[in-house]
């Protein structure tokens, strides 16, 4: 049940991916129909990580499979919502898809065998601080979505002119409001992870690679911000920036803790 | 025209032995941790310096009381945590089950400014029970200590892992070094009986190494080897650390050898060693950092003074030029 409503999930995220993608060439977004099918994704998706938390004990915390799978899930919600808050920005989705369509790839060739909770993880600052996280990588990638269409439009292709969204300033500015969304969420996350740590290993700091890359993140963050505020750039160098922070993001949370030996102590 | 070799002035070179010591010091990696430091620290006091003259120069900071909130936090969060590097410790000790922690630390680093008050701090290692799962997965560690207040009261209290013990600002945690201890008495020739205990290497890590050596006082170098037959963590089921119910020290000193049970005693030529039993001893991790909740409640306040921003602005100037389209929400 809980494998067969994953499976349901993954084909109702392509449906409404697909949709998206395919809506930038019929010149017909059909946001409502995106959106339904988002929601529908997440109920399923919802129930299968429920299952799954039900019948090992613990979160979807430990292993590279239940990790892209809640984080499938965290972005695809933080879209819908912001979807479902600024109509505008719907047909984006076409644009942040691929991403999602990747970590859907990937977790079809990793294994779903459950991994080991460690005694560390039995804490609430745990849902705290991965709470945090998946708010500040889903505000991001909306970030991403939205920015990406005034570096789009300079294509000059059709499909990629996104001609009923608003102008690029006005997508800039949304981006990068959600960027600094994105940076409080990314604070708290930190504030969290180091009272966790604190907890579990006696340190609140201790510059690991995962904490050193999620400093650098939000001083990237926090640079993008600045930049724009003191030289206004074009849209499209407001695209550049929040792509680099994305990016660095991005290998933060999927590259990091799984190309070193022991990203936090303990953890692995 | 002179001769060539009257033009050419001999060249002074620097003996290898004098230039040696100065290549090997300019090669350390610690003048390299010493340089990124010195940058390091020179980058986050011209940040500070430059924040502060942005908060007293800029009125758009100035007159944005959660714009200036949030910079002046992330001010005090930088001189926070030079601060809290100045006077941190972090250390490690080993107590032996029943025993008093004595200050005696196994390793430790600290700051130029810290002020070792861990002299002061005391408690008693009650002892432990580790829980480990299938597979020797270890769980979670319970450990009663009893500890002493500034008004000579006693308390108890179950640490671990995640729960330590706060000693005037010194927190205490259990950590997964732990082993056996043998306690002996040992009576010179001609001095009073001496107990104490001698800490195995970490069980289960250094489990194929359970032996070591020391001098007992004012006598001869002693070796032991702890040996037992009973399976104290089982990979095949849940299980809880302890020590061996019916252990024996295999002795090795002053060309004699001996096999003690507890309660039985070896005789030396420089005196006699009694085994008395097998404790457990906890190795426990030790944080100082007074500037630790300050730190978090600047960088609260900063998350905070920016979400104040956040929503203002989102309140007060629409995202969007022009007319909304149809349909937005």
């Amino acid at each position: 049940m809980e494998a067969w409503m994953l499976w349901a999930a993954l084909t109702a995220y392509a449906l409404a991916g697909a949709l998206a993608i395919s809506g930038l060439w019929r010149g017909q977004p059909s946001g409502r129909l995106i959106l339904a099918l988002l929601g529908a994704a997440l109920s399923l998706h919802a129930l299968s990580l429920g299952l799954r938390w039900a019948r090992l004990g613990h979160g979807p915390f430990t292993t590279m499979f239940e990790i892209l799978s809640s984080n499938i899930f965290s972005f695809t919600l933080v879209y819908a919502a912001a979807a479902w808050r600024f109509a505008a920005i719907r047909p984006t989705f076409a644009l942040a898809a691929p991403l999602v369509f990747l970590m859907m790839g990937w977790l079809l060739v990793t294994n779903p065998e459950p991994g080991v909770f460690p005694p560390t993880f039995d804490t609430g600052w745990l849902y705290v601080h991965i709470g945090f996280g998946k708010l500040f990588m889903g505000a991001a990638l909306v970030a991403l979505g939205v920015a990406l269409v005034p570096a789009a439009r300079l294509t000059r292709l059709g499909p990629l002119s996104f001609p009923a969204l608003p102008d690029d300033e006005s997508l800039d500015e949304l981006a990068f409001r959600f960027l600094s969304a994105g940076l409080v969420f990314d604070t708290l996350m930190l504030a969290a992870g180091a009272i966790w740590a604190q907890d579990a290993w006696g340190r609140y700091w201790a510059f690991d690679p995962l904490e050193t890359w999620s400093l650098v993140t939000w001083l990237l963050a926090a640079l993008a911000i600045h930049t724009r505020i003191t030289l206004r750039p074009p849209a499209y160098a407001g695209t550049l920036m929040i792509a680099m922070v994305f990016a660095v993001a991005y290998a933060t949370f999927f590259g990091v803790p799984f190309v070193t030996e022991r990203p936090h102590q303990g953890v692995v | 025209m002179p001769e060539q070799s009257a033009l050419i002035q001999p060249v002074r070179v620097i003996p290898w032995r004098i230039a040696a010591p100065l290549v090997a010091w300019l090669a350390s990696p610690w003048l390299t941790l010493a340089i990124l430091a010195a940058i390091a620290a020179a980058a986050l006091a011209l940040f500070t310096l430059n924040l502060g003259a942005a908060a007293v120069t800029h009125p758009k900071l100035r007159n944005d009381p959660a714009l200036l909130s949030f910079h002046l936090a992330l001010a005090a969060f930088v001189l926070l945590a030079a601060f809290g590097r100045m006077t941190y410790l972090k250390g490690q000790v080993e107590v032996t089950e029943g025993a008093m922690f004595d200050a005696a630390l196994a390793g430790a680093e600290s700051g130029p400014w810290h002020v070792n008050r861990l002299g002061e701090a005391r408690f008693v290692n009650d002892g432990m029970a580790i829980e480990y799962g299938a597979g020797r997965v270890r769980g979670e560690t319970y450990n009663q200590v009893h500890w002493l207040d500034d008004e000579n009261r006693w308390h108890e209290a179950l640490i671990g892992d995640e729960y330590p013990l706060p000693l005037n600002g010194y927190r205490f945690y259990t950590t997964g070094n732990k082993g056996f201890a043998l306690m002996f008495t040992w009576r010179g020739a001609a001095g009073a009986p001496t107990a104490g205990s001698v800490h195995l290497p970490g069980y289960p890590l250094h489990e194929a190494r359970q032996e070591t050596a020391w001098n007992a006082p004012g006598g001869p170098s002693i070796h032991a080897r702890l040996d037992f037959d009973e399976v104290i963590l089982d990979p095949a089921r849940p299980s809880v650390f302890r020590a061996p119910r019916q252990p024996r020290v295999l002795i090795t000193a002053e060309g004699s050898r001996a096999t003690l049970r507890p309660g039985e005693a070896v005789t030396l030529p420089s005196g006699e060693l009694r085994f008395d039993a097998v404790k457990t001893w906890m190795g426990y991790s030790i944080s100082y950092d007074p500037a630790k909740p300050w730190l978090l409640a600047a960088l609260l306040t900063a998350a905070l003074a920016l979400a104040w921003r956040l929503a203002a602005r989102w309140r007060a100037e629409p995202w969007q030029n022009g007319p909304k389209p149809e349909g937005m929400a």
